[in-house]
Parts: structure tokens; sequence; C-alpha cells
């Protein structure tokens, strides 16, 4: 309970702009700071490296996949916390591909479906943040 | 006796060299048999021993004292060991040990925790890339390991083996054997001496595999000679027994294996063995003829002799055709007879071994073209099948990238409808509460938004429940399955819906569930996530039709070991009229569901190896479902038994 004197920062990155329409207005609620992007190119430019405490990531993007754009951040923020979230059915195929496709290891829990009830999210952002890297 | 031996050689020739062409052809395709497959395994060891997320699971596994964290480490590691298992050529199972010889994690659960330390594949495996070693099983079948270090920046983290089955690449040889009645393949690696060990269960000696050798002393023999890699036609030498055979030798270099395809000579020159006798002792009475007619009698008996000469000429150049026919003295007559008998004999015996020859031969030429008839033949269907494969998987894999985009693309649109409407109501929630003069129209807000809630879970839950069912349909429902406690799964399902009924979201919060676990564990190999769909499906079934009273779930034991979970409730019971299409789409008179739970249930239950029954209740109220799932015991009955 410490640690809640900062308020955290996640970056958002779903090229659905609906979505992170809706997903930062909802985290907002519960007391997150939002900036999200709708082109994963765009969002890689401007990234701010340490200043997040969460990033999340759609799979399927036209301009450039979630494991590539992984790849791309973490080269960039060797440290930050990247997770997925997914409306792609193949589920585990998608982790599966992701043992080749990324850098690094990566933990079934860092793979979110969507759509997901809001508090579920939060529970799950939440687990994500507190969890040792 | 000029011609019995040209006769002879010629022939012996002839077979020779039809016989050895034919072994080389044999050997040529074992050898190419052989490299194949263990070129491609040794592909896949490299594989799974290059894999980094493997190795680096394996360095957690060693390092962690918890014990949860080495159980993820294990689950990871072994659905690793999965993913690859399909691409291996005969594959039995892969191990992975550790330092210790103790195996961590497997495609085959029942080696987890045995320990290997002293056996040769982990010495073996621990300092060698690539080794392959052989052994036979309890039932005397020849397998194979293959076995290799797992390597982390340096540093030795275990060790990986795989196992195969050799067992159909050997019976390939029988289809060679059974062509000629001593035709044999040796299989043959060095020994620790360097003597040579048999590989395969011989023809003449099935007991030989892994058990007999022959001295590397024995230079002469094609065994010892492969072994020396030289890769040579043999038309005479002696075999491991001591038999006269006709021989090809090859040296499998990646393996350090020798191959030797041989047939005895004794069958080879089966046919040649007659005329050798025959025409060497006929040839040598003509010869004999010749001289006491020439020489004693001499030039003054003229005329009969002459033609006699003459005549002998022609069959000592194999002419048997005319008639010896001489007239003259009566002793010249004699034998002008009885050298004509003679003629006739060879010349019939000629006939006929020239027959046996050529029967013989064709005998030869007939089995070794059947054999390479076979080996295309089984080519060919191999390509078949891998063409049809190819076709199947490349179908499947549309379907699955239809499913996927379907999902996705109606996913995707509930994603803000349910983010902003709950944000909305929530936000009208809090509003309300500190609202204390709250109007009838911000409760009717708060009510519409509730309602819209509402729909859009169930349209949420519509979407899933139709993507299951494309896939059921579509046979690509995929079960990810893995070793898992039922009494623990129903547990926490349980206990997560008796938090929902206490926030009356079944209307009452007067239902209570009951769960009767059974003593033990139950482990069995199972995908968690789809147990825990069905389990939820019969629950909500459960509470949806039952206000007040016990919801009680158990599980049995059956006698041949497998589970039997039944989930009773006290409710209105299944109409009658849906009974016989309970698990049917879309049968369901409820207004809240959707219709297609059991439909999938079932199907789950069934991907499990188990089934799926509903009834009524005889005694009580309400109804009870029924299914079962076979468990790890259960299983090893079913194998045992049959």
């Amino acid at each position: 309970m410490c640690k809640i004197t900062n308020i955290k920062k996640i970056l958002l990155v779903d090229n659905e702009v609906d979505i992170t329409y809706a997903l930062t207005n909802a985290l907002e609620h519960y007391g997150f700071n939002i900036e999200s992007f709708n082109d994963p190119i765009l969002a890689l430019n401007s990234y701010k490296s340490n200043f997040y405490d969460l990033i999340i990531l759609d799979i399927k993007m036209p301009q450039m996949d979630g494991f590539e754009l992984y790849n791309k951040l973490r080269e960039k923020d060797p440290k930050v916390k990247i997770c997925f979230l997914t409306a792609s059915e193949l589920f585990y195929e998608e982790f599966r591909k992701a043992r080749f496709l990324l850098a690094e290891k990566i933990g079934e829990e860092y793979f979110i479906q969507k759509p997901i009830k809001t508090e579920d999210l939060v529970q799950k952002i939440n687990g994500l943040m507190m969890e040792n890297k | 006796m000029v011609f019995g031996i040209f006769t002879y050689t010629e022939m012996e020739q002839t077979i020779k060299s039809e016989v050895l062409k034919k072994l080389e052809i044999v050997a040529k395709l074992k050898e190419k048999n052989f490299q194949d497959v263990f070129e491609q395994n040794n592909e896949k060891l490299n594989l799974v021993s290059s894999r980094y997320q493997l190795k680096v699971e394996l360095d957690n596994y060693n390092k962690n004292t918890s014990n949860n964290n080495k159980t993820t480490s294990q689950k990871i590691m072994n659905k690793i060991l999965n993913a690859i298992k399909p691409e291996i050529t005969k594959f039995e199972d892969i191990l992975v040990l550790n330092l210790s010889g103790i195996v961590v994690a497997s495609t085959n659960n029942t080696y987890f925790g045995t320990i290997h330390s002293d056996d040769i594949y982990f010495i073996e495996g621990k300092r060698h890339n690539n080794v392959t070693i052989l052994y036979k099983d309890k039932n005397q079948v020849l397998k194979s390991y293959l076995t290799g270090p797992l390597i982390l920046n340096d540093k030795l983290l275990g060790v990986v083996t795989i196992f195969y089955n050799l067992g159909d690449l050997l019976s390939m040889f029988k289809v060679f054997e059974e062509q000629l009645a001593t035709g044999e393949i040796n299989l043959v690696k060095k020994d620790d001496n360097g003597d040579a060990l048999i590989i395969n269960p011989l023809r003449f000696n099935p007991d030989a595999s892994l058990n007999l050798t022959v001295s590397k002393d024995r230079v002469d023999t094609p065994i010892i000679q492969s072994l020396l890699k030289n890769e040579k036609t043999f038309p005479e030498t002696k075999d491991y027994r001591g038999v006269d055979v006709l021989a090809v030798t090859r040296y499998l270099e990646k393996l350090g294996w020798g191959l030797v395809v041989k047939m005895d000579k004794v069958e080879a020159f089966a046919p040649l063995e007659n005329v050798k006798y025959i025409t060497i002792l006929s040839g040598i009475m003509v010869g004999v003829a010749i001289i006491i007619t020439s020489t004693f009698l001499g030039n003054s008996i003229s005329r009969p002799i002459k033609k006699l000469r003459d005549i002998m000429n022609e069959i000592a150049h194999g002419k048997f055709d005319s008639k010896i026919d001489v007239k003259g003295p009566r002793e010249i007559e004699e034998l002008a007879k009885q050298l004509d008998r003679m003629r006739s004999n060879i010349a019939n015996t000629n006939t006929h071994l020239n027959e046996l020859v050529q029967e013989r031969t064709k005998k030869i030429e007939n089995a070794l073209s059947k054999l390479k008839e076979n080996e295309e033949a089984l080519e060919e269907s191999n390509k078949n099948l891998v063409l049809a494969n190819e076709r199947l998987a490349r179908q499947s894999k549309v379907q699955r990238e239809f499913i996927n985009i379907t999902a996705h693309e109606l996913r995707t649109p509930i994603v803000p409808i349910i983010t902003l409407t709950e944000l909305l109501y929530s936000k009208i929630q809090k509003e309300n509460k500190s609202d204390k003069n709250l109007s009838k129209e911000n409760e009717k807000k708060q009510e519409f938004l509730q309602v819209i809630l509402r729909n859009c879970y169930r349209l949420y839950k519509l979407t899933e429940d139709i993507l299951d069912v494309t896939k059921i349909e579509s046979q690509t429902l995929k079960m990810n399955k893995e070793r898992v406690e039922l009494n623990e799964i129903i547990e926490n399902v349980i206990n997560d819906y008796k938090e929902i009924i206490s926030k009356k979201r079944y209307g009452s919060d007067q239902i209570r569930l009951v769960f009767e676990p059974s003593k033990e564990n139950n482990f069995l190999n199972a995908d968690k996530g789809r147990l825990i769909q069905v389990l939820s499906n019969l629950l909500d079934n459960a509470l949806k039709f039952t206000k007040e009273g016990n919801v009680i779930i158990t599980i049995k034991k059956l006698k041949n070991q497998e589970l039997m979970v039944s989930v009773k409730d006290s409710g209105t019971g299944i109409d009658p009229e849906i009974l016989p299409q309970l698990f049917k789409k879309f049968a369901t008179k409820s207004e809240q569901g959707t219709g297609l739970g059991l439909f999938i249930s079932k199907n789950i239950i069934e991907a499990h190896g188990g089934i799926m029954w509903g009834e009524n209740n005889s005694e009580s109220n309400g109804s009870t479902f029924y299914f079962t799932l076979p468990t790890e015991k259960s299983n090893k009955t079913i194998e045992d038994g049959g």
C-alpha cells in the first residue's frame, strides 16, 4: 500500500479508435493516467523511456503487429512491463506464436482476452503492476 | 573341357553381376532411408536443445527453491516439448533431465521425477551432442534414444533425450528378405572393443539384435569391411556365419554404422552347381574320346573316325544338335553309339540347365523388381499421405482463420459498448447515491442502463457460444490439455458462484451450494478452462431454475477408475418436451439462455473422452446432470486391458 503515492501511467496502443476511447475513459475512472495511440508506428516514434508503468498492446494492427511493436519497444525500454489485449480467437495459438516472435519469454498472465469487464481488467492490470519482474 | 569351363564361367559372371547389381540397389535404398530419418531426427534434437526458452525455464527450475515457481517452469517446458512432439519421426517421448539425472519435464507424465543418473543416455548426453543410443525394451523391441546436452551461456543445465521406435524402419528389411531364401541385411555398429555389434534382429539369428558381435579381426567379412568404411561389392566372400555369400557394403557416415546386404552364394549359384559338375565331367569325357580315337586309331581307319572327330569338334564348340551316326567297324560304331548317347544326354542336361538358370535368374529379377516396386509404391503412398496431410492442414487453416477473423470482428465492437456502458452505469449509480432528492427520472436512467448492460453481457456470451459451436461443427475445437486436479477446479468454481449468489444475481440468496468432493486427489489430463466452462454452465442452469434449496455437486469414482461428476438441483426439473433434445442446439425454453450451453458442454466432455447426460430426479423435485471424465488411472487400465 506504500506505492500509491504516484498515479500509474499506462500506454495503450490499439488501432480501433472506439476501443482506445472507451478503455481510456474507463481506466481513467479507476484512477490511471492513460496515453493512447491508434497508430503503432506513431506510438513507437513518440515513446518515452522509463515513463510508463505498463504498456497494453493490441496484437492485430494493420501498420505493425503487436509482437513487432513489443520487440521494438523492448529495445528502447528494457524494463517496462508490456502486456497484450487481444480479441483474437486463437488465444493459445497467439500465445504459442509469441514464444517464437518475441525477443524474450513472457507468461500467460501477460495475455488478456477482450472483451473483458472493466472490473476484471483493472484487477489484471493491478496484478501485473504488483508483479516483480 | 574348354567348353565346360567356358560355359560355367560365363554363367557365373552373368549371375554374379546381376545379383550384385540388385543388392547394390537395395543397399542404396536402405542407406538413404536411414540417413534421412536420422538426419531429420538430429535436426529435431537440435531444435529442442537450441530452444532458448526451454533452457531458460530449465535454468529457472534448477535455481528456484519455491515449488510454485518450479511447477510453472515445468508446465512451460512440457508445453514446449508437446509442441515439438508431432514433428519427430517415429517419435515416442522426449525427456528433459536436470543435472542429477531426474526427469523434470516430459511429453509423458509417467516419467516425471524418475531418476536416470546411471542411464547411458544421461551420461552420454551430458558429454556429446546428437548421440544415438540403441536399446531393447522389456518386450525386446529395438528402440533408440537421441540425446544431447542443454547448454545456456556455456553452462550445462541438463540433458534432453528423445526416444523413438526403430521397428518400422527395420521391418522394411523384411520386404527384401522375404523375396529370397537367403537374403539378409545386417546393420552393425562398433561396440566398446571395436568389434561389430549387430543392431537388427537377423533372419538367421533373430536374437542377434544387440547380442551378437563379430570380432574386428575378421577383416574378411563384409560386416567388418562396412565398419572400416569400405563401400564395396563382394562377388565372393564369407559372412559372419562363415557361409559363402555375395554382398554389398555401405557405411552410414552420420551414424557410424555399417550396412551389409547379402545373399548366400548357394542360392545365387544354385543352378550353376549342377552345371558345374555335369558339364565339366561331360567335357572331360568328350575330350578323352577325341584323344583316344585320334591317337590310337590314327588316320588308317580314316573316314568314320574323321567323321566322328568332326562331330566331336562341333560338340566341343557347343553344338549338340548333329546326331553321331557313323558307319564303320563294329567297335567304332559301338563307340559312336555310346558317344551319341552321351551327346544327347549332355544336350538334354544342357537345355534343362539353361532353362533352370534362366528361370532362377528370372526369379531373382522378379523378386528384386517387386522389391523395387514395393519401395516405389511405399514412397508413392508416402507422398500421397504428405499431400493429403498438407491439404487437410490447409483446409483446417482456412477454417481456423475464418473463425479467428470472425471472432475478432464480433468481439471488437463489444469492447467499447460494454466498457462505456459499465462506466456510464457506475457514474450514474454514484451520482444517484449521493443525490438525496433522487428524481424518478434519474432512477429510470439507472434502470435503463442496467438492462442495456445485462443485454451486452448476453450478447457477449452469445458471441462466445456461437464461436464455440462453429468450432465444434468445423471440428476445430481444440483442447489444451494439461495435468489438473478436479476437486480443486470444482471448489474454485463453486466459490465464485457462492459470491454471485450472495449478490442476488439469481434473484434469491436462499440457495445453498453443496460440494461433496471425493476423498483422494483426482488427477486427469484436461483443458482447465473448458472444464470450468462446463461446470459454470451446469451450475448456471441449476441456479436459474432453483429458487431455494440445495444444489449438490458430487464427484464419484467409477469401477473403471473414471470420475463421474453430478450436479443435482431442486428446481423445476426439465420440461418433458425438451428432454429428448436436451443437448441439441437452441433446445431451451428459457428466456435467459442462449440454448447452446449444453450442446457445447457435451461436446467438450466428449472431446475429453467422457459422456454427459441429464435426467429429472425420481424422488424429489429438480433434475440432475452427470458427466464422466477418464483419469490417468482409467487410461492405464484401458491400455493394459487392450
